[in-house]
Order: structure tokens, then sequence, then C-alpha cells
């Protein structure tokens, strides 16, 4: 596809404005009645979603050009998907997401490179992941887990850990925490370990398609090798993107994908895992956007008209990973949730995606600082996700404003509550 | 282009971050599907787009016009072409930045609110307080200050909560030459609780039924007026939109009831509004509602040709629907007998919409705005005329004037086919009017669609002035308005001289307040021209 | 002014309305500059002419002669008593009388609507109306030659605050005409077509929205006292003739707790008529004998709310039931007590005293003879304050506080709130009369700066009430100047004595 074959869905935008707030049977109040970080942040119609289509239609049609100012509009954005699901509520005879991707390729075609996303292509051209640590450090954090290595055996279970849990020494915890959690509810688990890579989803939405159809390979190659039925990862954008991405590039994973908080939420409904031990804490949960709507899985192409299109061909971001962390929590003695006002599908975005973090580190501060805000609203003493994007970028705008609010991996509350105490104590979860 | 000079100047007063030339950029103001009927979809793209933050950029971005001989916009959520540029040259003043709402004032019932304060925004603070706010069909996505100040403004709460035009109170108005004047009591000095005085109220320059439409300058704040909302003040439901789930509130309902023809329709309805029942009253035609849920349902072809069917639809297109929200059981008990006794005596049949699954959607819907967005689901939605006049009047415009046309234009194939006399109706302050559009939905990708709607406008057109009925844009249109004015007394001879005095240098873009064109009679045959043409002069020989 | 010879003049104006529609009795003339308002000094000119025209096209040729010849127009609805001012001259010219001008063109009982010339009066409408089960929105106790368009052009306030959505209620659509001798007509009845076509079309001229186009010319008109041109008829809302009624009073000493109750009762819409006053004005409203008035004041509670509920075509009784039902679960929430009754009146006889005009004398003068009337527009909460000043100022200047009547009249549905000081004075006194004319002018400034909103401003009160606003003064000349450019209409009056 090029831009230019999406010239009739941008044509499609009706330019109603929806796609820039939640949907209105979900507005709570003015303050946080906002959806779109990119045009709430920089006001601009063309900062929305529908206003992008606008200008995207603009370039195709000849009427202006792809310039640099028109760039760094396209790369402002973290690619949450709020702006599709709200436009969707409504008019569902396109996919915005898929045309804000197809405008970063546009880009790249074009030769319109972000300086800091060239950055990231190269890292992980030279070391299989984004944000250039050593290849040969990847599987430093699965040091003493016991885990299979799936280059030399098989496992049921093949955990892959993400580029921002292998190397963020920081969340470490979460992820080691993640794979006790496994074995102590009795799975057969391996990992890659310095032959993991990078899923590629990130390259694929900064524009670099080809690239991110190596890596796709590479991860399908993985897989195959290690035998196993179900692929877990704690890394939400690994998750989305091994769902509804691959599948779209004829990569469809041969295995069961399950994020972990889906993995956990069945081992505690089986039994497996119990969650014995108090955690008396009112807590309230953000919803990752790779994690709820965005990974929704790849519904096939639709020919013709999209306005004839069925439902089950839609993605609506209803059916997103919702419910299982709410479950999680919901099994946790002693712990109460609240919800923040934009929740599930509708929910604001962390502020770390779409390689804004990366080149727009004031903006991704910014979202997060509103996301704390909204989180604060609530009285909840922490706040909970289960992204390591959303968990860094919390942490990072956490630590420049005096914001007190604790901040969790639903995982670390799981090994809380399951009495899994640190690294390497004894499990009395089964 | 923007000289240089200016550019400078509207940076400086605004920031770098709050102007723009970037081509593309622009493009996204140009692009405007809807409430157009030129069937050209981009509209003249801006110069550049201005993003002031208070009354007082607003001032600096006006000033900066006059000086530089430019001519600006404002515009709120933008929706619909009339918010556009109407012609080159124009900066586009975006009010975003703009979004507080500034004071709930609970006891005198208004809130003050600045240009993108967003309905359903009001709405979620109002209703903690037990209060509504005016929704027009635009739904939650509108400005309410930019309906209230500058254009249109009427929706299904009529009945309840007036239209925009008649909630607003005091104003705050930065006029074409950059002078601030505020309206009423606010100019005193004395708060926002009277818009008009002393003396002649100049509320009647702001607007009448129509508006400037960014003609007169720049709205900057207001207050507008809150009505009762008896239900619960946590109003969130499950659900987005069909999939809604919540219970309606306590002496709540919804029903529905279906008529077997305009009289008794319009006999029964009448009554129940003289008796100042209706949180929401209101009739969509069955062909409209089915286009928004299931729009591949009409365009099936064996749905057209099953004429069975389409009769069975076409019989339940003369519906009514009451939103009752009571402040009481008495009350609500009262609402109902007066209605079963009016759909009864009138051969209609009453249907309480809980019982067939469809209350709570409709009901949260409606009261909470969410409900208008269908409206695009078939690309634009054109609503080609509508007007404010009794029940009855609407009725017999609407079957014996609207329907044959519409139907002509799905026989042409230039609108979907959702059977004639899908609009909608409502009634505005307990039945003191009732209001009418006819919708037409079509792909504004479809040039045959737009251009075929542009015709149709011209029918409409016609339509309207044998029937003595304003034109559906509230003549906006520079050629409607030319086309009207020497109908309605030369009003747009007014317009001139209003805007003449208050705007000299002829900055805030004059085209939908003072420009004029010629009406295109083109599009119709040479018979229907000649009609026309003597249509015309009757009406405007009737009027010296 | 002109100087064409006053005879030259008539001619001209007999030419238009006929010999007999002229008057130059100076006894006529009485009865429009004789107003018992305060006029700005140094008082009325006399008129040069009356002149009386019988339909809109007599009136258009009026004004453009006026045009024409540089002549003031006066216009004048309503028979005598004036008592705001706004037919004296304050510049030498013509009264122009539309009191002929009296038909009921058109009522529509299903609709709610009639269509009434200048010269309708209350009594007259009311009359009419109920024939059709119908009944006209009045202002409090209007004088039985009060011009109901008059009224309504004045923006006076109606003692039905549920029905008062907008400050142009209850008038609809209008036929106007310019200061310029151009001719207007409003809101849906601009046309196109004819009145006539448009009836055939089952249009009744009732959307209130102002129009044609983006002018909400009626809102101009509005409170202009004649300064922007001539009003020849207009549609006016009516409301259903009650089947069921039940009045009730509500007296209390504490005004603050009887507002926040009346706040709850107009916020859930309960109550068509529905006003507050306090002991005196209520005595001058009840008293049969002007005699009684100071001792039946005394007997009152210091304030008392007025209300009814209704019921009309549709289960009346039921209506009237839950209304009261609901009604009885706010008085009891806000501790006040509803009665059918306070001393010397049944609630029924209020009734009857609020759906006619005034008796003969107007009830403002029953007290003394005469009467000074200041009122403004705030908020209901903040009344209690201005009374308090009011009384205070009257005190200061030897006017007993206990003789200041007050009369609040929420608008808007309870939004805002028209408040209304009366003060009454024997005119044959030249004492009690310079007294009570120095309390107007004192709580003239004192209510202003204090916050009162003089929304229509009369005679002195104008120059305080443009004094606050210069942005509004300089818009109004501006507008004044296109829809009256030879200054013909009413001149001086408002804020135009230079244009």
């Amino acid at each position: 596809m090029a831009l230019s074959d999406y010239a009739r869905d941008m044509a499609g935008c009706s330019r109603n404005s929806y796609c820039k707030f939640v949907p209105w049977n979900k507005a709570k109040s003015w303050r946080f009645s906002n959806l779109c970080p990119s045009i709430t942040r920089f006001n601009f119609h063309a900062y929305s979603g529908g206003g992008r289509l606008n200008m995207g239609l603009s370039l195709v049609q000849g009427r202006s050009e792809l310039t640099d100012g028109v760039a760094e509009i396209i790369y402002r954005c973290q690619l949450c998907g709020a702006c599709d699901m709200a436009c969707k509520v409504f008019k569902d005879d396109f996919d915005i997401t898929d045309i804000l991707l197809e405008m970063r390729t546009h880009c790249v075609e074009q030769g319109q490179f972000n300086p800091e996303h060239m950055f990231m292509l190269d890292n992980l051209k030279k070391e299989g992941n984004v944000l250039g640590e050593p290849k040969a450090e990847r599987g430093d954090w699965a040091e003493g887990l016991g885990l299979k290595d799936i280059n030399t055996e098989k496992a049921d279970v093949l955990f892959h850990a993400g580029c921002r849990y292998a190397y963020d020494k920081d969340l470490w915890g979460v992820v080691r925490g993640a794979v006790r959690l496994m074995q102590a509810a009795g799975a057969d688990v391996g990992t890659a370990g310095n032959a993991e890579a990078c899923c590629g989803g990130r390259i694929y939405e900064l524009g670099f398609r080809g690239e991110a159809m190596n890596y796709a390979d590479d991860m399908l190659s993985r897989i195959d090798a290690s035998g196993a039925s179900t692929l877990v990862t704690c890394c939400s954008d690994g998750y989305a993107h091994l769902r509804y991405l691959y599948p779209r590039m004829g990569k469809t994973p041969p295995v069961e994908v399950l994020h972990i908080t889906e993995f956990l939420s069945r081992k505690i409904a089986e039994g497996r895992l119990r969650m014995r031990n108090e955690v008396p804490m009112v807590v309230t949960y953000h919803d990752p956007c790779h994690l709820g709507r965005m990974s929704e899985s790849y519904r096939g192409e639709w020919e013709g008209d999209k306005l004839d299109r069925p439902m089950a061909m839609k993605r609506t971001g209803k059916q997103g990973c919702y419910e299982p962390p709410r479950e999680i929590l919901g099994s946790i003695p002693g712990l109460r949730l609240v919800e923040m006002e934009r929740i599930r599908e509708y929910a604001w975005c962390c502020g770390a995606g779409g390689g804004v973090l990366e080149a727009y580190p004031d903006f991704s501060s910014w979202t997060a600082m509103e996301r704390l805000e909204e989180a604060q609203s609530t009285g909840a003493e922490a706040l909970v996700t289960a992204c390591p994007w959303c968990e860094r970028s919390f942490k990072d705008a956490l630590s420049t404003n005096g914001t007190r609010l604790e901040l969790y991996d639903l995982t670390e509350l799981v090994l809380q509550a399951a009495g899994i105490q640190g690294e390497g104590g004894d499990s009395d979860a089964a | 282009m923007l000289p240089e000079e200016a550019y400078k100047e509207l940076q400086d007063a605004l920031g770098p971050e709050n102007i723009s030339d970037e081509p593309a950029l622009l493009d996204a103001y140009a692009w405007q599907p809807a409430f157009s009927i030129n069937p050209d979809v981009w509209t003249p793209r801006p110069i550049a787009v201005a993003l002031p933050g208070s009354t007082e950029d607003v001032v600096a971005i006006v000033r900066i016009c006059n000086k530089h001989g430019l001519k600006y916009k404002a515009m709120c959520l933008g929706w619909g072409a009339h918010a556009a540029p109407g012609c080159e040259g124009v900066v586009q003043i975006d009010l975003r930045r703009m979004d507080r709402i500034l004071e709930i004032d609970e006891k005198n019932m208004y809130v003050v609110v600045e240009p993108f304060a967003v309905a359903g925004q009001i709405n979620a603070e109002a209703k903690k307080l037990g209060f509504s706010t005016h929704m027009i069909s635009a739904g939650a996505s509108h400005s309410p200050l930019a309906s209230s100040t500058s254009g249109w403004g009427c929706c299904w709460d009529g009945v309840s909560m007036s239209w925009s035009s008649r909630n607003v109170m005091g104003v705050e108005w930065v006029l074409p030459t950059g002078d601030v004047l505020r309206l009423g009591s606010l100019d005193s000095g004395l708060g926002w609780f009277s818009g008009d005085g002393p003396g002649p109220s100049l509320r009647g320059i702001m607007r009448g039924r129509g508006g400037a439409f960014g003609g007169l300058g720049v709205f900057t704040r207001c207050a507008l007026k809150l009505y009762h909302w008896p239900g619960p003040t946590e109003n969130v439901p499950d659900g987005l939109l069909w999939d809604t789930h919540k219970e309606l509130p306590e002496n709540s309902r919804a029903y529905i009831a279906l008529f077997g023809d305009e009289r008794a329709l319009a006999d029964a309805t009448q009554e129940v509004a003289n008796e100042g029942i209706g949180y929401h009253s209101f009739g969509v035609g069955l062909g409209n509602f089915l286009s928004g849920i299931w729009p591949h349902l009409m365009r099936n072809e064996a749905f057209r040709k099953a004429e069975w069917l389409r009769k069975i639809v076409d019989v339940m297109q003369f519906n009514w629907m009451w939103l009752l929200c009571a402040n009481s059981p008495g009350e609500l008990e009262f609402q109902e007998m007066v209605i079963r006794k009016e759909v009864a005596e009138h051969g209609g049949v009453l249907i309480d919409m809980e019982q067939i699954g469809l209350g709570q959607p409709l009901f949260w819907g409606w009261v909470l705005g969410s409900f208008m967005g269908v409206a695009t689901r078939c690309g634009v939605i054109g609503t080609m005329w509508g007007q404010d006049e009794v029940q009855h009047a609407m009725m017999e415009e609407r079957v014996h004037g609207g329907e044959p046309i519409k139907a002509s234009g799905v026989e042409r194939g230039f609108v979907e086919n959702d059977l004639p006399g899908s609009g909608f109706h409502f009634f505005l302050e307990e039945g003191i009017v009732s209001h009418y559009e006819e919708v037409l939905w079509y792909d504004h990708r479809d040039r045959k669609a737009t251009q075929g709607v542009r015709d149709m406008v011209a029918e409409y057109t016609m339509m309207n002035i044998d029937y003595c009925m304003e034109s559906g844009f509230v003549a906006g249109e520079p050629e409607l308005r030319t086309l009207y004015g020497p109908m309605e007394h030369n009003f747009h001879e007014w317009q001139k001289k209003i805007k003449g005095v208050l705007d000299p240098g002829d900055s805030s873009d004059p085209t939908l307040y003072s420009t004029e064109q010629e009406f295109d009679l083109s599009s119709l045959s040479p018979a229907e021209q000649a009609r026309a043409r003597r249509l015309i002069e009757e009406k405007r020989s009737g009027n010296r | 002014m002109a100087t064409t010879a006053i005879s030259d003049i008539r001619k001209d104006l007999e030419d238009i309305v006929g010999q007999a529609a002229i008057s130059d009795d100076p006894e006529a003339f009485g009865s429009y500059t004789n107003c018992l308002g305060p006029v700005k000094p140094p008082g009325p000119e006399r008129p040069l002419l009356v002149v009386r025209p019988a339909d809109t096209a007599q009136v258009q040729s009026l004004v453009r002669l006026a045009n024409e010849l540089g002549l003031n127009l006066i216009p004048a609805s309503s028979g005598a008593p004036h008592v705001h001012g706004g037919t004296a001259p304050y510049a030498e010219g013509v009264i122009v009388d539309l009191s002929s001008m009296n038909r009921i063109v058109r009522m529509n009982r299903l609709h709610k609507v009639a269509i009434i010339e200048p010269g309708v009066t209350f009594g007259q409408l009311k009359e009419e109306a109920a024939r059709q089960d119908l009944r006209p929105l009045m202002p409090l106790l209007p004088r039985a030659t009060k011009s109901v368009l008059a009224s309504y052009l004045e923006r006076e306030p109606i003692t039905f605050p549920r029905f008062h959505w907008d400050m142009t209620d209850p008038l609809l659509c209008t036929e106007l005409v310019f200061g310029t001798g151009d001719l207007m007509r409003t809101g849906s009845a601009a046309g196109p077509g004819t009145l006539e076509q448009q009836w055939e079309r089952e249009i009744q001229q009732k959307n209130p929205t102002g129009g044609p186009g983006a002018v909400n010319f009626v809102q101009l008109f509005q409170a202009s006292q004649g300064t922007m041109g001539i009003a020849t008829w207009a549609s006016i809302k009516l409301e259903m003739l009650p089947k069921v009624r039940r009045p009730r009073f509500v007296p209390e000493a504490d005004l603050d707790r009887l507002i926040d109750f009346s706040y709850r009762m107009l916020r859930l819409k309960l109550g068509d008529e529905f006003l507050i006053l306090n002991r005196f004005a209520l005595a001058n409203l009840l008293a049969e004998d002007p005699a009684e008035i100071k001792a039946l004041a005394e007997k009152q509670a210091p304030y008392t709310l007025f209300y009814c509920v209704a019921g009309y075509q549709h289960f009346p009784e039921k209506r009237v039931e839950f209304q009261e039902h609901d009604i009885a679960g706010v008085a009891q929430h806000y501790a006040v007590l509803p009665r059918d009754e306070v001393p010397g009146a049944s609630a029924v006889r209020m009734l009857e005293i609020l759906d006619n005009p005034s008796p003969e004398p107007y009830w403002k003068l029953r007290f003394k003879g005469g009467f000074r009337e200041i009122s403004f527009i705030t908020t209901m909460d903040r009344a209690p304050s201005f009374i308090a000043l009011m009384e205070e100022t009257a005190s200061s200047l030897g006017y007993a506080a206990d003789e200041v009547a007050a009369y609040l009249q929420p608008m808007m549905q309870g939004r805002n709130c028209h408040v209304e000081f009366n003060l009454f004075y024997d005119p044959a006194d030249e004492g009690e009369a310079q007294r009570a004319g120095k309390v107007f002018d004192a709580a003239g400034v004192a209510l202003s700066d204090a916050g009162a909103f003089f929304s229509r401003p009369y005679g002195p009160l104008s120059d305080i009430a443009y004094a606050g606003c210069p942005d509004t003064v300089a818009t109004l000349r501006k507008v004044k100047q296109l829809f009256d450019p030879n200054g013909v209409m009413n001149r001086g009056k408002l804020c135009f004595e230079e244009v």
C-alpha cells in the first residue's frame, strides 16, 4: 500500500472532531475529556486524527508538500490509537491508525527522516534493539532464573522479554518476577537469551516497514525453534505487534500470543496461582494503549466499500486486553481499584509510543504528566500499569516533579500477593 | 500569502508555537465536507492559522489583520464549511486554546464559558450539579458559545432547553475593529445575568435567527442558561452507542408513538407540547435511524426492491419520541396520562422504548449528546432545509413539499435511499414552534452526489419560497441571502449596513454575512426555471 | 428642527392620516407630556401636534415625511396616564398616537398565538383570548389603557417567569417601521410571502428568534422607547386558560429563605404566576380602600411570595395535584409554609387581582395619588441587599422606609430578577413630592453604585445607566445612526441626545 491508496479513506473524514475527545457517553469532567495527546498539546487541527487525514489527502492530491514541518506533525503522535477508536464509535469505514502508520512510511519513502528515529534504526541494525544496548547483554536480565534456552531446547512457553525489559535495569524486577510467577504456576518457560531481538513493531511505527519485516521473520524463526505452543510477553508493544502488525505483514505467529496479564489471570482463575497475602492499597490502573485498543487482532483486508465491512472485520478497540489486569487486581486481597476517568479503549496514552519518547521527550513527559494528574485525582496511592514503556514514561515524569504517587507494574503486586518475595525466594503460590 | 511582517507580528503576539502558515497544516482547515452547498469539498485555504489563548490575544490578531488589510475568521470545533474561510486571504483564528468553563452559577442557573468549552464537557460538569446544557443537533462535540453567538442552535432538547440564541446572557465580543464590547450587565461590570440593555439590546446585532458566522468579529466569552436535570449526578453508562446500558433515571421514560399520518401526529404532539411535556420531544424518520444503524441495509438492492418492506418502514416515518425526565412520580404519571390520551385519540400506537431494547441507548445517547455522530456514518449528512414554525406548517411542507424532492434525489442517485421524509422534527420551548430538517445522506467523496445535492438545494429553495419559509441555511450563504433578501424586506441590505459601521475595514470574513452572489438556477429544467422566476417575482413583489 | 411652518406640517400630515386624525388640543397634549415618571430636566417640550395613524402605510408615510421635514416623532400606544416619560417629548415634535390601531388581527388556540396592533390593551386582549380558552401573559396590574405591544416592547416583566424564557418574551414576530421609513417584518413573519399566503401554509408567525437573517430587529427595538422606529403589529405568545388553579401565599420574614425557596421552585418550573412583594406593596394591591393600606401592611409578613399552580386542557386536577405535592416537599425543605390567605385577602382574591388590569385609579396612584418608580435587574440572591439599601436611602431622606413598596419579579425562569421600588406621595403636597423626588434621585445613584442594572432606563436613570457602559453607548449610537439617520425618532431619549 502507498499513502495514495488511502486517498479515499482520508477523504472519508467528515471533520466532526469526535477523534479529539473521549466518547461522550464517557465524559465525566472538563479536565479529563480530551483523548488525543497530540491535538491537546499542539492545538492545530492537523495534530488530530482527522486533521492528519486532511493533511495526508492534501499531500497525495498534490495540494501541498511534505516539508520538515509536516513531517514533524506526523511524528509528533504516539500512535496510541485513541482517535481511531473514538472515530469508530460512529464512523467505521476507514482506519485512522493504519493511515497514520502509512503516513510515516510515506515520510521514510520521501526521505523525511527524524534524526532520533534514524538513531533508533541504526541501533536496531547494530544491536538488535532500538535502545542501542549491546546485543551480547540482551539475556542478562534472566540470569539465575533457570529458564530454558530455546536455542538449544524446547519449551511449552516462549517468553519474549522485549527490548525495554531486557535492558532497563530499573524494570528487571518486573520481568524476572513475571518469570518467577510463571514458573510458580507450573509453566515450562524458555527464552532466547542474547538471541532474542526486537519484535520490530516500533520501527514499523516509525515508518521503516522493510526492516520491520526482517525482525518479524526473525521472531517467527525463534518461535519455530522453540517448539512452544504459547508465546508470553510482558511487553505490551510486542504483544500488540504480534497480534496485529505481524498478521498484517503476512507473518502470523503460529502460537497463542498472551500478555503476561492474560497468562497470570488464567492461572489465578485455575487456582494455579493463589493470592494469599493482603496488599492493603488503593490503586488506579492505567490501560497501556498497546495492551488495550491497539492489541486487537488483525481482521483481514476488506475489498470494496469499507462501510459494508462486517463487524467481525472491524477493529474498534473494544476487544483489547482490559479484563485480565482488572481480574488480577480484583483477586488481590485488601487491594481496592479506583478507576480513572479515561480507561479501557478510551484511555489516555502514557506518552512514550510512536517514537515520541525518543524524538520529543518533552511532549512525552507532558503526556505522562497529564495521566499522572488524572491518576492522582482518583485519590489512589499508586498507579499500576502493565507495560515497560508506560512505566518508564511515568517514572521519568515522576522524577521531574514532586508528584507523590507510587508506581507499580501489575506483576509486582501479584508477586506480593502470591508471597513470592524478591529474587530467588521460594514460591508458596501453587 | 501572509505578509512576512504580519506573520512576525502574529508570532510576537502569540508565540511562535501558536501561528502557522505551513500549507499542509492549513489544508487541514480547508477540508470541509459538511454543511456546504459547494460541490467542492475543499474550502479556500487560510493564509495562516492563529491560536489565541485569551481575549487579549484575539484583540491582537484582529488588530494585526486590520493593520495589514487581512481578513480573519474565527472557528471553534470547526464541523462544517461555515467555520472555514469563505474567501481567499483569510487568517483562520482557531479558538481551541480558549477552552475553559469559567464559572457555574448554580443559583442563577448559568455557566460562563470560553469558545472551545465543548458541549459534552460543559454537560459533564453541569450534570454533577444537577443541570443540563442545551445541545444542538451536532451533539456533544460542538461549541455552545459558537452556537449561541454565531449561528443556528436548536435541537431535540429544545422543548425543555430552548434555542442557543435564546440561551445566551452576557457576552464578551471582540468587534471587527478589535474593540471589546461586552453586552448587557457585563459592560456595566455587573456580571453575566443579562445580555440586554441598557435600552435596545445589542444581542439583536450579534445575531438573529441566523448568525453572522464569523462576519462580525470574535466572541470570546458568554454566559449560557443551564436547565434542571432531575437525574443522577453520575452519568456514565456502560457502552458507547448502541451498546449503551444504564438504567433510566427515576421518573424517566423513553416513548415512541407511531401515527397514521402527519395531521394526527401534528395535532397530538402539539397538544402534548402545550402541556409543557418532554425533556426531549422529537421525531426521527425510521429511514434516518436505519441509515445510522445499518447503512448497508438501506443500500441493499434486495431491500430497495422489497416494496412491501419499504412500505412498512414508510408507515413508521410518522413517529414521535418523548424522553421524559420528571421531577416526581406524580409529574411522570401526569405526563404519561397526557401522552397516552393524545396518542390514543389520534389513532396512534405508543411504545415504551425500554421494552424494545432501545430505551437506554437512545435516552443516554440523546441526553449526553453522544448519539449525534451517527450522522456521519455514511459520509456526511446534509440538512437541506430547516425552519422553525408551528408543527402543522412544518409537517405540511415536509410531506407535500420536501418528500417528492427527496424521492427524486434518491431516484437520480444523488443521495442514499433512506426514504423520503426521513428528517427530524423537534419542538422548542414547550411547543412554541417546531423545527424540521430534511436529511440527505450522501458520500461527499462522490462528485455526482455533491453536485446532485447542490442541484437539490435549488429545488428545496424553490419549495421553501413556495411554502413561505426562510432558507434552510438561514440565508447565510451569499447566494441564498441575495435571493431571499428582496423577499424579506431587504434584510441583506441591513446586514451590509451593520457590517459597514462595525467593520469598516471589512476584515471579519464577510462571506456568510454580507457578501452577495446571484443564485444559480441553471440546474433546474427550463420549465422549472420559468416557474422559479415567477415564484421569486411574486414573493418579491408581495414584499414591497 | 423643521423650519416649515406648523400649518404646512399639519397639511402634510393631514394628507397622510386625514383631518380627523390630527389634534392640536393642548388638553390632549397633556396626557402625553404630564407623565407620572421623572423626565430629564428641563422637562418635556410641548408637542406640536398629535396624529393618529390608522395603518402601517400611514405610519410609514409619517416617518418618511418626518425625514423630509426633520420632524421629531414621538410614538405612543397606551392611553393616559403615561408613567415612564416615554411619550414626553424631549424635543419639539409630533406625537404619533397608535391607539387607534387596535385590532386583534388573528388568534389561534392550538398554537397559542395572537397578532395584535399597538392599540390593543390587556383588557381587550384578555377578553378575546378567553373566548378561545387562552390568556395573555400580563405584567403586574397594567393600567387599563396600557398597550400590550408597548408593554412587551418595553421588556416589562410578566408575572409568569415559567413562561419567560428570554427577554423578548412574550413578543414573537413584529412589523416595524424603521426611522428611515423602511418596513421590516421579523421572525417567521418576514416572509417569503404575505401574511395571508403564510396563513394558507399554516404558518402562525411564531418564531421568536428574530431575523430575517442574522439580525434580531426585535431586540433592537425593545426598550428603545421609540427611538429606532415604530412597531405596527406583533405576534405574541398566549397561554392556555387554566381549568383549575390553586393559588398560594408564602408569607415569610426571612427574605433570603423565601428566595432560596423561589430558586428551587423556578428551577423545577413550579408555579405559573410567581412574584414576591414586601408588605407595603402587597397591601397596596390588596386594599380596597386606600385608607386601609397602612394598617393592612402592618398585618402582613415582611415579604410574601405569591404563586399559582394550574391545570389546563388535560387532566387539570391531576396536574394541580402533583404540583402541590411536589411543592409541599420543596416548602418543607426550605421550612416555608404556603397558605391560602394572608390578612385581608385570600389567595383566590389575589389571583383575581392579578388576572386583570389595574382597576381605576391605577394601583400605584391609589395610596396618595402620585408615585416614583425605580426598577432594575439583578439576580434574586442580591435583591435583599438592594431592598436594604433602598430603605436606608429613603429613611435617610425622611421617607418612611416601611412605605417603600418593593416588588421582585423573577424573569428568564429565575435567572435574573426585576426589582421595582415604588415611592408614593401626594402630588398636592409639595414637600412630599420633593422628598419622593430626592429619594428617587439618591436611590438611582446608590443602587447603581451597588450594582443595580437599569436595563430599560427612563428619564434621568438613563444617564446613570449609560455612564457605566461607554462601549455599549458607542455601539448603540452607530446602530441608531443606521436605523434613524436623521434622528426623527423620539429625539433625546436614552443615550441618543447627540444623534
